[in-house]
């Protein structure tokens, strides 16, 4: 017994996005049908239309966008001499939330992992290493994240860097803000004790 | 005097067990019964309950009795002096485990609540078998009594696949990329030295018991050690460089933690190749003791203790030795095929239960 042959295809559209299956797919699509208006429909699809059309990774940070270049490295109330590098949009996203950082970012686009097949050249450290060249950067922060292939990716940034006199440095491991020490893993304690600060006097 | 005991065991459709409910002693239990009638099978049950698989190196789903769609224990213990119901299921879809009916939703937090050390006749190659069955042993002994060292070794195992994926990858490129293959391996080192170092910790507190148990078990004098054999001794570094060429020929990393061993030895004699079959179980056995000591000095009770058909190649003398260790210390489980006169005398007290064809009596 199989769907017609449009409800069958937009399940099998659906089924191309990551963690959804059959099931979840065919209850999106029977949803869809039963519960959506054409107006919310067509808001979809002229959604999807524009995703491609308008959305592109800012030449210079490599941060999605829909101006060229991006919305940040436009600004030039921001701060010109330090850059972030992360490695993905979400973590630009992530970053600009706190309100805390106004200088440049950076998005590597993923990071080095072999085993996937991702080497130095398949991320963007290339447009990176330009525009330290180019431009005033004084600071880079090295803030991909802290798994094995983050951590990798960061030393590999901080080796091509080590003959130029900018400052380096790495976002610190520790305790999430507001914890209880005494809830926390054994490994993040031991790093956040690894990690401590010295109290200016 | 802490100790773990498993008072109350239920077996749903698990190997040849159809249903089963037996209450056990606190001390020790003797199952008595012919070969295949499923006496190590209650033993491979209440290792399952402390740590979710088999003894044996088979599959989950293997201790499923065909045509049953799951695989159920269910047990009543004594933990830390509280009561608690522990249960595993075994399904074709995976497994479950429940603490007082609670679903515990990662397996590992459920592993090391109860700790159980099993002794089988196959453990002796612990010492003969090859160096995987040695650092087999070290990560699971270990891996549940440390969650440093669990996190430790994970993260050695997945920079250890990363740098091999490189070094294959580079034996296609004309140029390879000798900064990044350092910088892996820096990573590399820096979980080598945190496992080694745990790794060796844990062998010499494991050779210190060990070697009372030993003279204890054998009525002699001789000196068991345990030596833990690292492929890197020190200048971690520059060994490694030097093999960089060859590494990457191969397309492996030839040196750390994996390919690290460990040797035994009576008195400067290597067990694996010098000694007889008397002492070779012996000192499996001293080594299955020395892990139920450490566990105890660890946890401040003691586990349940498995031995699956201990006696048939230990002489009477090592059998006393055996009783008097454990007395009423763990609560112990112990598969026989019989018991002989001699026997019988230490055993008057304990309980009895003869296995027969997926069934159990207690008799004495």
């Amino acid at each position: 017994m199989k769907y017609p042959k449009a409800l069958e295809e937009l399940i099998e559209s659906l089924r191309m996005y990551p963690g959804v299956g059959k099931k979840t797919a065919e209850r999106y699509a029977l949803y869809t049908f039963n519960r959506l208006d054409e107006e919310q429909i067509n808001q979809i699809i002229e959604a999807y239309q524009h995703i491609k059309s308008d959305i592109f990774a800012c030449p210079i940070c490599g941060n999605l966008t829909d101006t060229d270049p991006c919305y940040i490295c436009k600004d030039e109330s921001r701060d010109q001499h330090t850059i972030i590098v992360v490695e993905d949009v979400r973590d630009v996203i992530a970053m600009e939330k706190t309100n805390h950082y106004h200088g440049k970012y950076h998005v590597l686009n993923g990071a080095i992992s072999p085993s996937d097949g991702i080497g130095p050249e398949d991320i963007n450290i290339k447009g990176l290493l330009e525009r330290l060249h180019d431009q005033q950067i004084k600071e880079v922060i090295l803030a991909t994240n802290l798994s094995n292939e983050g951590e990798m990716t960061s030393q590999y940034i901080r080796k091509l860097l080590s003959d130029t006199d900018l400052i380096i440095s790495r976002i610190a491991h520790g305790l999430p803000a507001g914890s209880n020490i005494e809830y926390a893993d054994e490994i993040t304690i031991s790093k956040a004790l690894d990690g401590r600060k010295k109290y200016d006097s | 005097m802490s100790k773990t005991t498993i008072n109350q065991i239920a077996l749903t459709t698990f190997r040849n067990y159809q249903s089963l409910n037996i209450d056990f002693s606190k001390n020790t239990n003797i199952l008595l019964g012919k070969n295949a009638q499923g006496k190590t099978s209650i033993l491979e049950a209440i290792y399952m309950i402390g740590l979710t698989k088999s003894h044996k190196t088979t599959k989950d789903v293997d201790v499923i009795q065909s045509n049953a769609e799951f695989a159920k224990i269910k047990a009543q213990c004594d933990l830390k002096d509280e009561k608690v119901q522990l249960e595993v299921v075994v399904s074709k879809s995976g497994k479950k485990a429940k603490y007082n009916n609670i679903e515990i939703e990662r397996l590992s937090e459920y592993v090391g609540l109860i700790n159980v050390v099993m002794f089988a006749p196959e453990d002796i190659n612990l010492i003969r078998g090859n160096p995987q069955n040695r650092r087999r042993f070290l990560d699971l002994e270990i891996g549940q009594m440390s969650k440093e060292y669990m996190y430790n070794l994970q993260n050695y195992k997945k920079v250890l696949k990363q740098r091999n994926d490189l070094l294959k990858s580079m034996q296609k490129n004309v140029k390879p990329n000798m900064m990044l293959l350092d910088i892996i391996t820096d990573q590399l080192i820096d979980y080598l030295i945190q496992v080694v170092a745990i790794r060796k910790r844990f062998i010499r507190k494991i050779n210190d018991f060990a070697l009372l148990n030993y003279q204890d078990l054998s009525k002699t004098k001789h000196r068991l050690k345990i030596e833990y054999l690292p492929s890197i001794k020190d200048n971690y570094k520059e060994e490694f460089q030097r093999k960089y060429q060859y590494d990457m020929i191969t397309g492996a990393t030839s040196l750390g933690a994996h390919r690290d061993d460990v040797e035994f030895y009576i008195d400067d004699f290597t067990i694996k190749t010098h000694g007889s079959q008397g002492e070779l179980r012996t000192a499996v056995l001293a080594v299955k003791l020395a892990l139920v000591d450490f566990i105890h000095e660890y946890t401040k009770s003691y586990p349940i203790l498995l031995l699956d058909d201990v006696f048939s190649e230990l002489d009477q003398e090592r059998q006393k030795g055996l009783f008097d260790y454990i007395s009423e210390k763990t609560q112990t489980f112990i598969t026989t095929t019989e018991l002989d006169e001699q026997m019988e005398k230490y055993t008057h007290e304990v309980h009895k239960y003869v296995v027969l064809d997926g069934t159990i009596r207690r008799v004495t």
